[in-house]
């Protein structure tokens, strides 16, 4: 089992055990006379008798294999079918079935609409809690009924200690947490806010301690999760609303960015009867970010918004952005500022995003777009696909 | 469409539809496409240890051999527990009702590491209004769920979720105990620090 090099809340750190605490199998299987049997992995078919290489050898004819099958019974190595495999590697093959040396791995990032969004060469963490930088405390407690409720906590390690200075070092973190009745959030690296990696290129988790004392004798249990207990996004809804909000996010902020907008100059209002043609990549929506029903979609694509609405959402808009796009009003070429603010917007606050979302049509009705110049560079479909960095795992 | 459990609750029965809910539908999910210097795709193999055996795809499998050597076919064997005990096959979780009463601690709950979480969705009839009222009052219900059946059910918890979704968690107990401090543990060495063994070099002095 792994160590951890831990910090606590008075900065104190120290090298102790995280001990497993997984229960063993209980149940096992015996044959009619009550013996053990042993499970064992053996080979059924190698790669040389596979059907693409009998094939070829019988001509590249399918009837021609299976009188040969018939007749030989070439698909069976007589002489190594059956036997143990242990000790086996693994191994890459190309196309035409020979061990390949050096490869180049691709990791391709999928959204959860099965929509590609990435593609970049393979990662591959490397551990950080036992390395030279501690996890550290990071100051955020969850009461445990409510960790609990937002957190999947897949696995757990029992942290341990070494001898009887540590054991005075993790039994006070236990005795703080457990009259504190909450978890302490933990993060590694040098940010002190890195999920956690106990061994090579292993999944990282969200690492949540727990303390519990009963007179001298403690427990202090490390949860950790790779999942927030939550409903999945409705991916189509957001997909339509955010790709309907980026574009108009320009156009408001070319208008004037700090000031609320009098009706009189707010673009044509039209609403939205389809979502358009060109929406990209569906997005992943954030951790934290409140979602868009699709009620919330529907009702957006079905009625005209009320002036009310217009004028709140562009107010916001002028809000989330004034400080970073106050130069965009006259140079036009700052095309940072309105993704910016798209991201922002879309993620901040639904109904917004309901109010602006029939700005899309409004610009697409003028023809030419008051945006133009401040149309962000990359395609809508890429920046739709750009999340904010979800707290998850 | 999903399956249909099947609880009581103070003398009422409801069903609830299940929904598998994993990393894959909140975050989507990484694939590794491995190619060779000529951009070819691979595809993952095993070499047995006689470094001549190619196993693709499917090559494997898996056998039970009693102490002689023989193979033996799954349905002649039995399960028992740890002590010998002949053990008895239990139905699957969706064959029968379920008694919501065991009610669970959050620290209780905090024993259990979650393998699965699905969302509890009610058919028609709905649930009953005191058990909502219950798990918006924070209770946690305790049950034993197994999918298949077979000869052991999961620890399995009904609770509502911080989204106010109602999730059924199924998982495992693990062996937790408080500890004193006599029973110190030893550091796991580091790779550098091993002994060098063979490696010592005499030649060096």
């Amino acid at each position: 089992m792994p160590n951890i090099n831990l910090k606590d809340g008075r900065n104190r750190d120290a090298r102790v055990r995280a001990e497993s605490v997984g229960e063993r199998a209980t149940v096992r299987y015996v044959d009619p006379q009550g013996a053990d049997v042993a499970l064992h992995k053996v080979l059924r078919a190698t790669a040389e008798h596979g059907y693409d290489k009998l094939k070829a050898a019988a001509g590249g004819e399918d009837e021609a294999l299976a009188r040969q099958l018939v007749a030989e019974d070439s698909d069976v190595d007589f002489e190594r079918i059956g036997m143990f495999l242990a000790g086996a590697s693994r191994v890459y093959l190309n196309r035409a079935g020979e061990i390949v040396y050096h490869i180049a791995e691709t990791e391709v990032v999928r959204a959860p609409s099965g929509e590609e969004k990435e593609r970049r060469p393979r990662k591959r963490p490397e551990p950080n809690a036992d390395g030279e930088i501690p996890v550290s405390w990071t100051g955020r407690k969850l009461a445990k009924d409510e960790a609990l409720r937002r957190f999947v906590f897949s696995s757990k390690l029992q942290i341990v200690h070494v001898n009887g200075l540590t054991y005075d070092f993790l039994y006070g973190m236990a005795k703080e947490l457990h009259e504190a009745n909450c978890l302490m959030l933990l993060g590694a690296g040098k940010s002190g806010k890195e999920p956690l990696i106990f061994t090579r290129h292993s999944t990282p988790h969200r690492g949540f301690l727990e303390g519990r004392i009963a007179g001298d004798r403690y427990v202090l249990l490390l949860h950790l999760s790779k999942m927030e207990l939550k409903r999945p996004a409705v991916v189509e809804t957001v997909a339509v609303v955010q790709a309907a909000v980026q574009p108009v996010m320009a156009t408001v902020v070319r208008v004037k960015p700090m000031a609320p907008q009098p009706a009189a100059v707010m673009p044509e209002v039209v609403v939205l009867i389809a979502p358009p043609a060109d929406v990209g990549p569906l997005p992943v929506a954030a951790v934290g970010e409140p979602k868009i029903s699709a009620r919330m979609a529907m009702a957006s694509k079905m009625r005209k918004p009320t002036v009310r609405e217009v004028i709140a959402a562009t107010t916001a808009v002028g809000r989330s952005t004034g400080t970073e796009t106050s130069g965009t009003e006259t140079s036009g070429a700052k095309t940072t500022g309105p993704e910016t603010a798209g991201t922002q917007t879309a993620g901040a606050k639904p109904e917004i995003a309901e109010a602006l979302s029939v700005g899309k049509a409004a610009k697409s009705r003028r023809g030419t777009s008051a945006t133009a110049g401040g149309e962000p560079k990359t395609p809508a479909s890429k920046r739709a696909t750009k999340p904010k960095p979800s707290a998850a795992p | 469409m999903a399956r249909l459990l099947e609880f009581q609750f103070q003398g009422h029965a409801f069903k609830c539809g299940v929904d598998k809910v994993d990393r894959e539908a909140l975050y989507g999910r990484v694939d590794v496409e491995t190619h060779d210097r000529n951009g070819s795709r691979c595809e993952i193999a095993t070499l047995a240890a006689d470094g001549r055996t190619l196993i693709t795809s499917g090559g494997t499998a898996m056998g039970y051999m009693t102490a002689d050597g023989r193979w033996i076919d799954r349905s002649e064997l039995s399960p028992v527990d740890v002590g010998g005990n002949r053990l008895n096959t239990m139905p699957s979780s969706f064959d029968h009702a379920h008694d919501l009463e065991l009610r669970a601690s959050p620290e209780r709950f905090l024993d259990h590491s979650i393998r699965s979480a699905y969302l509890l969705v009610p058919d028609e009839g709905g649930m009953p209004e005191t058990f909502s009222a219950e798990l918006e009052g924070g209770a946690i219900f305790k049950f034993d769920f197994s999918w298949r059946g077979g000869v052991s059910a999961d620890p399995a918890f009904v609770l509502k979720g911080g989204d106010g979704a109602v999730w059924l968690l199924v998982g495992a107990e693990n062996a937790i105990d408080f500890i004193g401090f006599t029973e110190a543990k030893a550091l796991e060495p580091d790779a550098e620090d091993a002994p060098a063994g063979d490696d010592l070099d005499f030649e060096m002095m």
